[in-house]
């Protein structure tokens, strides 16, 4: 399947919403998507990883800058990660640095 | 009525000769394209064409052959670069010594007919060369040509060579034929750009391969020359990149009374997780103190020669080693966001107690004649990814006969042909079984992914390290 990022700010929230495989290939394409946030006043970044199937170290590598790039300031969420993406978080301790949720209500408190 | 009829029939046996002459003309013309297009066709389509020499000799049979169908006496093909310098030169029937061939080659051809010819990009026919002032006679020529004939090869508005035919008798080469040749030779530019073009690329990957290859000899170098044994210890490992470069990589090396184990695994492939492969190595090292203990170190003046540093250290200081490494990298590379999953194990080789930190590394193993009797889990994130990161320390007994087991996610993840993954579970099986030694463990397990991975390509970076207490 395709990887698609698509992004949209409401206020202090940035949100894009991840779908397909993101791998070495793909991963230009979100971070792209990062860096046009990163200029922003935001508080958090919220990724929508439902529809993401597969996130390789490249993608990792993604989810790394824009913590990164956006500072302690911005909390970063990862809402309803597939099996292998949370598992690729865990394994590599990054679990740590995000906040893992269930559901996108969790994020709006 | 006699006469009109002879003179009517002459007319028409001079008409009818001059029919079947041109008719002649017109099958040889036919013939002399034929023959060549075929020629060339055979020369286009053979794929080892296209390798120099066979080239070479592919352009040598074009040329004799025009040399025959044209009953010139002497033919030449000059190829040339994008400057207009020669490059390569090809004779007919070559009287031409090797030593005046190679004078040729690196000349622009800027006077004469070929210089005539290179200006112009067009057919250069001198019916005399007494009576031409494009001829140009060299003091050592030992031929006397008096017809001669140039044909540019040209590829769109690249030129590429020219092909030139001389013959000792004066007005030997019709204008037709050199219009002919003309036509026909277009062909030959198109073997000869697509030579050229193939030699670029060949070069070009030629010369990024030696770069690579010089990379793997660097990092070759950075993996320890020799293993370090302790005694009553046996350690052994393996290395075996996807690419000619790699990110993984294993230590190992002594820290005073202590022994440093590392085995590591940075993320991504290729010559950017070299680079950091090789930072990640240094920094562990000079962090942990290794660099110091091994007299690396600068001495001071003033310092008495062999000096020892008396600081002792403990394994919970040299292990401040990844800590410090996670900051570096973070705080100066962050842009990158490159990591590593690494284990650093400091092994007590006297009492058989290994403290470690394992950096989001995949799990090692402690294992004895019954089987696993501890898993090393992570105990801290992968370094690299974030500063101020926590990683705790923990600790292990060796009995006598154990072995302890680690690996990188290029042994797990190892894909056979039909993309089915070697796995966790089919390593730990494996890792179950007893092993006599180290050594016979790493090549169990070797033997089986390998036969599994079978003809795949490797996808990843395959390192293990072995440590048995004996």
């Amino acid at each position: 399947m395709t990887f698609t990022a698509i992004s949209e700010i409401n206020d202090d929230v940035a949100k894009i919403t991840l779908s397909g495989e993101l791998d070495a290939s793909t991963a230009p394409v979100f971070k792209e998507e990062v860096e046009s946030i990163a200029g922003q006043d935001i508080s958090k970044l919220v990724l929508l990883t439902k529809d993401l199937e597969y996130m390789s170290s490249a993608g990792l590598r993604v989810l790394i800058f824009s913590k990164q790039k956006m500072g302690a300031d911005v909390q970063i969420y990862v809402v309803s990660p597939q099996e292998m993406v949370l598992d690729t978080l865990e394994k590599t301790g990054f679990h740590h640095s995000v906040t893992i949720v269930d559901e996108y209500a969790a994020v709006a408190r | 009525m006699m006469s009109d009829r002879n003179i009517t029939s002459d007319q028409e046996l001079e008409s009818l000769r001059q029919e079947v002459a041109t008719l002649k003309r017109e099958k040889a013309t036919f013939e002399f394209q034929q023959k060549l297009l075929e020629n060339l066709v055979e020369i286009e389509h053979s794929p080892s064409a296209i390798k120099g020499e066979v080239l070479k000799t592919s352009l040598q049979t074009t040329l004799d052959w025009i040399t025959a169908l044209t009953d010139a006496e002497k033919g030449s093909l000059f190829l040339l670069d994008t400057s207009g310098k020669v490059i390569d030169a090809i004779l007919s029937r070559a009287e031409v010594t090797p030593k005046q061939r190679a004078k040729l080659i690196g000349n622009v051809l800027d006077r004469g007919l070929a210089g005539w010819v290179s200006d112009r990009c067009e057919v250069g026919l001198i019916n005399d060369t007494e009576r031409d002032p494009r001829w140009l006679t060299l003091p050592e020529q030992p031929y006397e040509a008096r017809s001669a004939l140039a044909v540019p090869i040209r590829r769109g508005k690249q030129f590429l060579g020219i092909l030139t035919l001389l013959h000792s008798q004066p007005n030997y080469f019709s204008p037709e034929l050199a219009h002919q040749i003309d036509i026909t030779i277009d062909r030959l530019g198109l073997v000869i750009e697509n030579a050229r073009l193939y030699f670029q690329l060949q070069q070009y990957s030629q010369a990024l391969d030696n770069e690579l290859e010089t990379g793997r000899q660097i990092q070759l170098n950075f993996l320890p020359d020799t293993i370090y044994q302790a005694l009553d210890w046996k350690l052994s490992a393996c290395f075996h990149p996807a690419k000619q470069v790699a990110g993984d990589f294993y230590d190992t090396f002594a820290l005073d009374d202590y022994v440093g184990l590392v085995i590591a695994d940075v993320c991504d492939k290729g010559v950017g997780a070299a680079f950091f492969m090789a930072l990640m190595r240094s920094l562990i090292r000079v962090f942990s103190g290794q660099t110091r203990l091994d007299g690396v170190s600068l001495s001071v003046v003033g310092e008495k020669d062999n000096q020892k540093i008396p600081t002792k250290y403990s394994p919970h200081k040299i292990l401040q080693a990844v800590e410090l490494t996670n900051q570096y990298v973070a705080q100066n590379h962050w842009e990158l966001s490159m990591f590593a999953t690494m284990f650093f194990g400091v092994l007590d080789p006297a009492t058989g107690l290994l403290t470690y930190i394992n950096g989001g590394h995949e799990p090692l193993f402690l294992v004895n004649q019954a089987g696993i009797k501890h898993t090393l889990s992570p105990t801290g994130p992968a370094v690299g990814m974030m500063p101020d990161m926590k990683f705790d320390i923990a600790q292990v007994q060796f009995e006598p006969g154990d072995i302890l087991i680690g690996y990188t996610d290029g042994v797990t993840e190892g894909k056979n042909p039909d993309g089915e993954l070697f796995t966790s579970q089919r390593l730990q099986s494996l890792i179950e079984q007893p092993a006599k030694s180290a050594g016979e463990l790493i090549t169990r397990i070797e033997t089986q992914l390998f036969d599994h991975i079978n003809r795949a390509p490797q996808f990843d970076d395959i390192t293990m390290l072995a440590v048995q207490r004996l």
